[in-house]
């Protein structure tokens, strides 16, 4: 925290390195911030990603230390780190339920069901999505924002800089490819 | 996964189609699709046909994905400690930590090879966990990257856990940018630092790799000046996004947002002017303190320029155009625009280094003054003799796929093309060559029909992505196969790129392993394609002689491991012991016992040469060489002209009568068979130097200096070079003080190992000519080198004298060029003294001239037994 403050300080007077400095801290920070949440006492064991993203992102912005013309880049990092953070996590899942991870189950596979999305789908998401991302990286990148990242269609659209339309047009051409795809 | 990526393309057309229709439409649209649209029905009738086509995929993925706490301590992220053991690094110390990856210090644990390597260590983890062939491929393409610009890929892979590492060279050197800020290093001298940039991202573009995160960080430069890029094409491996089309980007926009291009911060598929692009961010940056748009930095040196002159600013700005197709199309492109504001560099950097650093310095950067030649593309070239004819012959399409075709035809017809712009080629025109397409004539037939001696025939083979082109010269006398290349591969959309690539070896293969061939034919060249391979390594490191300890070595090192590839291969037996040779000359002064090992087994490679190859023309130039040490002048110059009609023209031949002219004094004849060199070799440092010696011989002082001034432009500083120009500067009584001063500097050869006192206090000297003459005096005294051009250039005749008088001694009978010497005397007087005369009796010259009748330029007969010289 204390570096990240330092770097924003610095990035805000124009320094470049720091600028990019702060992109290499902000990886870590974000995924450790992920992480942290989901040892938040077993009440919080959703990763409520975007709530995350916001969180960090107003950290970072207060006192307008990013510029806003980093706020478009920062979310689409942001969603990547995200779908870095849950893939992974999701591996590391399914690996345990074959039985291969050596790591305890803390959480018991009645919490597992619960959960909006299972490992399942989150990585047949992920494989069907780098086959997408071949084929159109824009449809891509609102599946990642939307379904990795958690943003609403308004902030796709500014992120995007297009109009709310047609993200919501692209996000249906999107499921219903992937649903092609992963099917 | 059900849908190959084709067909998930076309689905995604279909339903671009498809969503344009009112749903009842979309019955008849359906049943009217195509039969190769066929599998796709079923995928488009469920997404599509539902009373609700946009309710039936509502809900699907609209829940956000969660994941569960897994107990480990730390979230899951591995921390990693020095001692582990990953794959089969063992790491020493975290090297640092970046946005996509942890870099280590780490050894190779299994001994598979012995070296430090930089280890990546990706922090995500969306590598595939099986190292998919993709993946191992690509890290191969990226293996290739064999160029000193580029820091090497060695080894990627994936651990017993699943996590990925990427094993780099590991780099020492500091950030562009901070690099020049600390040397205060002015434009010329940024920009020149620059170009080596543009080298080595021309390389890796030409080679279809991006390196899509160009910034400051990721190019360091060494301590000695010399630029190292990393990560080339890492960017791509580490997002785990190796499925996709090498020249397309899908996403990970927000890597270095400050340097990436706007259609790769768009998402949008990106090409080599993505990089290029960041280059010129980079560019903008170094020069001027801060990126485009920020607010320019308040000037705390000299160093950097707020504001940039008008054509400097075109320049980066044309490397900044938003559009990619309104920037430099290639890197090649960019380096030339910049070519003009990076040759005025001087070397600050080296200033500095030197006046803090003891006094280390050469005698030898003087002995190195000792070698001639010529050149000059100034004035036009004679037009050179076709010394080969080759016809390149359709390549033959086995890819299965009619539609490539065009692509064999196309590569054959711009291999030829280029292969025209070689002067001592005659090519085949087009019609004639393609009159054979699809017709099974025997080679020997067609060759003898087109009237050439060689003929190239290619093959073109790969699958619906890749493609592999090899081609082979055949001669045409017998039909019989010369050279076999590499195969060069590439994507399909950069096959023709690698055209240039194919050019260049086809014109190596003809100049110099047909020469093999010539001695394959009696006895033993090499078919070995590696050795071969390092032999060609050797013979650019020679063309760009930097007269540099570490370059003699490595080229010892190259014709070490050619013999040991092959050892029946005469010419690399003969380059090593040249290079063993040149190596115990550098060394010779304060390692004289290690200089007689390398000078004994120079013995025993030619000895080797001789047993292998007695009749070559290898055996000639050795034979040339040793006659000119015996100034035996008739028998050498005689042996140099049977060696240069043996073959082709080139290089090697050329250079023993080129040698054998310039020590009897005929210069104006040695430029003239020098500027034929140039023309071959338009790059070759060592021509060029040679050129100059010979021009400043000539006293043609001018033109010495133009072709310095292009030397420059070629591979920058350059000791020697650097050292003849200072004695140019030093015989003009109005050269400016710093300039002098710089080029002492420059002049000081960079990996020298010996010392001299005195050379050091000369530098403090100047511009005071009789301190100088004093120190030089005092140095000779002590027993140091003094090169006889210092006291000629500061006009005194008789320390001249004094100094040419040990050298010659010294060096007599050793070194076949200590006869050039005496011609490089040319401010003092010196050739018109009695001392010159005496000295030109005394080495059998006199006697030479008188019975050949062949007078230098500067002398002339006088009476029956009487010369004179001016």
């Amino acid at each position: 925290m204390g570096e990240i403050t330092r770097l924003l300080r610095s990035a805000a007077t124009g320094d470049a390195s720091a600028r990019d400095a702060l992109f290499a801290v902000a990886y870590p920070g974000l995924e450790k911030l992920a992480r942290a949440r989901l040892r938040d006492g077993g009440r919080n064991t959703l990763l409520d990603t975007r709530g995350l993203v916001h969180e960090s992102y107003l950290r970072y912005v207060r006192g307008g230390e990013l510029r806003a013309d980093d706020r478009r880049a920062f979310f689409a990092f942001a969603s990547q780190v995200m779908r870095s953070v849950i893939v992974t996590s999701a591996r590391e899942r399914a690996a345990e339920k074959r039985g291969s991870g050596q790591k305890p189950l803390t959480l018991t596979t009645q919490v597992a069901k619960q959960l909006p999305a299972g490992e399942d789908e989150i990585l047949r998401v992920h494989d069907a999505l780098e086959s997408l991302e071949q084929v159109d990286a824009r449809l891509a990148q609102v599946v990642q924002m939307r379904y990795f990242g958690g943003y609403s269609e308004r902030e796709i659209a500014e992120t995007l800089e297009v109009t709310e339309r047609t993200v919501q047009r692209l996000w249906l051409k999107a499921r219903l490819m992937l649903r092609a795809a992963m099917e | 996964m059900s849908l190959s990526i084709t067909e998930m393309a076309r689905l995604g057309e279909l339903l671009d189609e498809a969503m344009t229709l009112a749903p009842e439409q979309r019955f008849v649209w359906l049943d009217a699709l195509s039969e190769k649209d066929r599998p796709l029905v079923k995928a488009l009738r469920e997404s599509l046909l539902s009373d609700d086509p946009a309710g039936a995929i509502a809900g699907a993925l609209d829940r956000m994905p969660g994941i569960e706490a897994t107990g480990a301590p730390d979230g899951g992220r591995i921390e990693r400690h020095a001692g582990e053991r990953l794959g089969a690094y063992e790491l020493l110390r975290p090297l640092g930590a970046g946005g996509m990856a942890e870099v280590w210090l780490a050894n190779r644990a299994d001994g598979a090879f012995e070296r430090q390597v930089a280890l990546k260590i990706p922090h995500l983890r969306n590598v595939p966990t099986q190292m998919t062939d993709r993946f191992a491929r690509e890290c191969r393409i990226l293996a290739t990257l064999e160029t000193p610009n580029i820091a090497r890929l060695y080894d990627a892979g994936v651990d017993a856990t699943g996590a990925p590492y990427i094993a780099m060279e590991y780099v020492q050197g500091e950030p562009l940018v901070t690099w020049c800020d600390s040397r205060a290093l002015d434009t010329p001298a940024r920009i020149q630092l620059f170009m080596q940039v543009l080298d080595a991202v021309s390389y890796a573009h030409r080679r279809q790799i991006l390196h899509r995160d160009l910034k400051p960080s990721n190019i360091l430069v060494t301590e000695q000046g010399e630029v190292r890029l990393l990560d080339f094409g890492v960017a791509r491996l580490l997002r785990g996004d190796t499925s996709g089309p090498a020249m397309t980007q899908a996403w990970g926009n927000a890597l270095t947002p400050a340097y990436a291009s706007p259609e790769l911060l768009r998402g949008e598929p990106v090409d080599l002017r993505s990089d290029i692009f960041s280059l010129g961010v980079v560019l903008h940056e170094l020069l001027t303190g801060v990126r485009p748009g920020q607010q320019p930095a308040s000037p705390t040196d000299g160093s950097k320029i707020p504001v940039m002159p008008g054509a400097l600013r075109d320049t980066v700005a044309k490397a900044l155009a938003p559009d990619p197709a309104d920037r430099f199309a290639d890197a090649a492109s960019f380096a030339e625009a910049l070519t003009p504001f990076g040759i005025a560099a001087t070397s600050r950097m080296r200033l500095r280094r030197f006046w803090t650093r003891p006094r280390l310095v050469a005698a030898l950067a003087v002995l190195a003054l000792v070698v001639a030649g010529s050149v000059a593309l100034l004035r036009p070239h004679p037009a050179p003799a076709i010394v080969q004819t080759i016809a390149v012959l359709p390549f033959t399409n086995l890819t299965g796929d009619p539609e490539q075709d065009i692509v064999a035809d196309g590569l054959a017809e711009e291999l030829a093309n280029q292969l025209a712009a070689i002067p001592e080629l005659r090519v085949t025109g087009r019609a004639s060559s393609f009159s054979f397409k699809g017709r099974n004539e025997d080679l020997r037939v067609i060759a003898k029909k087109l009237g050439v001696a060689n003929l190239l025939e290619g093959s073109l083979r790969g699958d619906g992505e890749r493609l592999r082109v090899t081609v082979q010269l055949i001669d045409g006398s017998d039909g019989t196969r010369r050279w076999s290349s590499r195969p060069y591969e590439n994507e399909q959309s950069g096959i023709l790129a690698a055209q240039d690539e194919i050019a260049q070896d086809v014109a190596r293969a003809l100049s110099v392993t047909l020469d093999v061939g010539e001695l394959n034919s009696s006895r033993g060249g090499t078919m070995n394609l590696e050795a071969a391979r390092r032999y060609w390594e050797w013979r650019e490191l020679t063309l760009d002689e930097r007269w540099e300890l570490e370059n003699q070595r490595r080229k010892v090192r190259l014709m070490r491991d050619a013999v040991r590839l092959d050892p029946r291969f005469v010419l690399a037996w003969d380059s090593l012991a040249q290079s063993l040779e040149t190596e115990a000359r550098f060394i010779g002064d304060v390692q004289p016992e290690q200089a007689g090992e390398l000078r004994a087994e120079a013995e025993q490679a030619w000895r080797r040469v001789a047993e292998l190859a007695p009749d070559s023309w290898v055996v000639l130039c050795k034979r040339s060489d040793d006659l000119l040490r015996a100034e035996k002048w008739a028998e050498s110059e005689a042996v140099a002209r049977q060696l240069l009609e043996s073959g082709p023209f080139n290089f090697e031949r050329s250079q023993p009568l080129i040698n054998v002219l310039f020590a009897t004094g005929r210069i104006n004849e040695t430029i003239e068979l020098q500027s034929r060199v140039l023309a071959l070799e338009p790059r070759a440092m060592f021509v060029s130097r040679d050129l100059q010696f010979d021009l400043y011989a000539a006293g043609r002082f001018e033109e010495a200096e133009a072709e310095y001034q292009r030397s420059l432009t070629l591979h920058g500083n350059h000791a020697n070079v650097d050292a003849l120009a200072l004695t140019r500067a030093l015989a003009r009584p109005d050269s400016d003080p710093q300039a002098l001063r710089d080029l002492f500097q420059r002049s000081l050869p960079v990996s020298s190992q010996l010392l001299s006192d005195s050379w050091s206090d000369l530098g403090a000297a100047i511009p005071n000519r009789r301190e100088m003459l004093r120190i030089l005096r005092k140095g000779l005294e002590a027993g140091e080198v003094v090169h006889p051009t210092l006291p000629d250039a500061l006009g005194d005749r008789d320390l001249a004298f004094s100094t040419l008088q040990p050298l010659l001694t010294r060096m007599r009978g050793e070194n076949s060029g200590v006869w050039y010497v005496p011609w490089l005397l040319v401010h003092s007087g010196a050739r018109a003294d009695p001392r010159f005369k005496e000295l030109m009796r005394e080495g059998g010259l006199a006697d030479f001239w008188r019975q050949s009748g062949k007078w230098p330029d500067f002398c002339g007969p006088v009476g029956k037994d009487d010369f004179e010289c001016h």
